[in-house]
């Protein structure tokens, strides 16, 4: 079964580091991260990395089978480009994750080939996301269902497949498998 | 402090965070932060330092990972303070 994470991150749906609790950024990311941070960018970098880390926890969860966490920490960066991140999991796994980013928002994702990324929203042209009618939308969330640990998966054909849900200000990206019809 | 003066005290913490009033207003041991309060995971960080400020102590980042539903979150704050 394929795995995959996404978060999608609207930097102006998020308070800034500033008015956060000092404490925050310890809480959220290891001591060799915040070199990662710098002053120009800082909180955009800051809610960049933790959509990354978001993606990679829906992902580490859909393979490891463990129980949710709030574990932030665990989810490592070990480095970054402006449309690639690599990080490690809690089982010391390395995972690749895209990035795809405007101004103002950010969609993040493991690497995700075998699927597709839907939404009804519409999003930036390099945004690798297709955008759906809301009769396609309701016919897909109507498959969803949601696993003891609360992670949504489909079922076709008594068949699980993995997918990933995001949402964020107001806007949301389910991402399932490519080979799904949407009629 | 007992159990019904604890969850009070967490529930004044997480109400600006709730995204579920329903489950927030049948709020008992069993409640999850994330999947029945809808409180999302930046906010739930928050959630952990408000606590810390509210009974004056420290939450370690192993403890911090379990306490993703009241009983949870009661049993590291009365271990903590009594």
């Amino acid at each position: 079964m394929n795995n995959i994470g996404t978060d999608l991150l609207y930097f102006k749906s998020k308070s800034t580091i500033e008015n956060r609790k000092l404490r925050y950024v310890e809480k959220v990311l290891t001591s060799d991260e915040v070199k990662f941070l710098n002053d120009k960018n800082l909180n955009r970098n800051f809610w960049k990395l933790w959509s990354l880390k978001e993606s990679a926890y829906k992902y580490y969860l859909q393979v490891s089978d463990e129980a949710p966490r709030l574990n932030p920490t665990a989810y490592s960066l070990i480095n970054w480009n402006a449309s690639k991140a690599k990080m490690k999991l809690p089982n010391q796994q390395v995972i690749v994750l895209e990035i795809f980013e405007d101004e103002a928002v950010v969609f993040t994702c493991t690497v995700s080939e075998g699927f597709q990324h839907l939404s009804q929203a519409t999003f930036p042209t390099n945004f690798p996301i297709q955008k759906i009618t809301k009769k396609q939308w309701d016919k897909l969330v109507i498959q969803i269902k949601k696993s003891a640990y609360n992670i949504p998966y489909l079922k076709l054909k008594n068949k699980n497949y993995c997918l990933s849900k995001t949402h964020d200000a107001g806007k949301e990206v389910i991402s399932v498998p490519d080979f799904m019809l949407l009629t | 402090m007992n159990n019904e003066q604890l969850i009070e005290k967490l529930k004044t913490i997480v109400k600006p965070y709730v995204q579920n009033e329903e489950a927030f207003k049948g709020i008992d041991l069993k409640t999850s932060f994330l999947k029945d309060l809808e409180i999302n995971s930046a906010h739930l960080v928050d959630v952990i330092l408000d606590i810390e400020d509210e009974f004056d102590i420290r939450i370690e980042n192993e403890e911090m990972e379990k306490m993703l539903d009241v009983e949870a979150s009661l049993n590291i704050i009365k271990s903590k303070i009594e």
